[in-house]
């Protein structure tokens, strides 16, 4: 089975790289770290109950940011994601179901003080067997990067998450329409997946100092572009942009 | 002014605040064994008082320092 799985990624990705020559993107989300945030304009309860992928390009003003900054995330009580630039300009995953918390963070310093240059983010979570809690996996420019995790998320309540807000992508949803603690600075091709991709998925789609047009990806749950348009390629949520969120030509 | 301080994972996990701790003031964790720090802003929380606690320059002293283990590189 595992050779079945990596000849099929290596499949995507050789189409992928065909695919990627002829993607012009031309846009995407400029934030003010005040809250501005992409509303995906969905909770993505039952997809954030299995595995699932979220991928994004972000381009932040400064790498330590005075506080932390979510790429992605919502808030419920009890239940929670978020994916983050720390202060510390480490990534950070931080995952709640049913009142179980894991924090899972990188070892080192993701980003330096000051602007950064575009970088492709990734996260991978994975529910796994009961007694050893949800798996996480933080990717940098297609790379996984070393990680500790602390306390854990159990196989029975990461089946539970329970949330009546939409994904905030650029900010941490906390109420209708709201966010906090927002990126200053831009987000891009902002995808999630309904699986945990492969590494080499996840290498193809983000190790090219580029993005490609994944359209035709599998397991594509959503997917924007960002192109002058709040549309989701994959065709379950359109976004929209809030507060004084807007379309930049800046990209990567 | 910002004050912090550093637990273990057990004293964090025993903590009756830890969400709001993990979600409001998590800095930066390290390893062996693993500690977390936390940042407030000018004291700490009584609940936390009998830790210790560090100014924003001894942080940035052991986030500079390579052979400390809150080193960011």
């Amino acid at each position: 089975m595992l050779g079945v799985g990596l000849n099929i990624a290596s499949s995507y990705t050789a189409a992928l790289a065909a695919a990627s020559a002829g993607y012009t993107n031309s846009h995407s989300v400029v934030l003010d770290g005040s809250g501005d945030f992409f509303d995906t304009n969905t909770t993505l309860q039952s997809q954030i109950r299995n595995s699932f992928t979220i991928s994004a390009w972000i381009k932040l003003d400064d790498g330590t940011p005075s506080q932390t900054q979510y790429i992605a995330g919502s808030s419920n009580s009890g239940n929670l994601l978020g994916f983050a630039v720390q202060s510390s300009g480490k990534l950070t995953a931080v995952h709640q179901a049913n009142s179980d918390i894991a924090l899972y963070t990188a070892d080192a310093a993701t980003f330096s003080d000051g602007a950064t240059d575009w970088a492709h983010v990734a996260l991978k979570v994975t529910p796994t067997e009961a007694g050893s809690g949800t798996d996480y996996a933080i990717y940098l420019n297609g790379s996984e990067i070393a990680c500790t995790k602390i306390f854990s998320v159990s196989a029975s309540n990461h089946n539970q998450y329970t949330s009546a807000r939409n994904l905030g992508a650029g900010g941490f949803t906390n109420g209708v329409g709201t966010a906090t603690t927002t990126i200053d600075g831009f987000i891009d091709e902002f995808a999630f997946f309904d699986a945990a991709l492969e590494d080499s998925e996840i290498s193809a789609i983000g190790g090219g100092g580029a993005p490609t047009d994944i359209t035709d990806h599998d397991h594509l749950h959503l997917y924007y572009k960002m192109n002058n348009s709040t549309d989701d390629e994959a065709g379950n949520s359109n976004g929209s942009l809030r507060d004084n969120a807007a379309f930049s030509t800046t990209t990567p | 002014m910002a004050i912090y301080t550093i637990l273990t994972e057990a004293e964090l996990g025993s903590h009756a605040d830890k969400v709001d701790f993990i979600l409001n003031n998590f800095v930066d964790n390290a390893k062996n064994p693993t500690r977390i720090m936390l940042k407030f802003d000018d004291s700490l929380p009584a609940s936390l008082s009998s830790y210790d606690s560090y100014t924003e320059s001894e942080v940035q002293a052991m986030q500079s320092d390579s052979s400390s283990d809150w080193y960011l590189g």
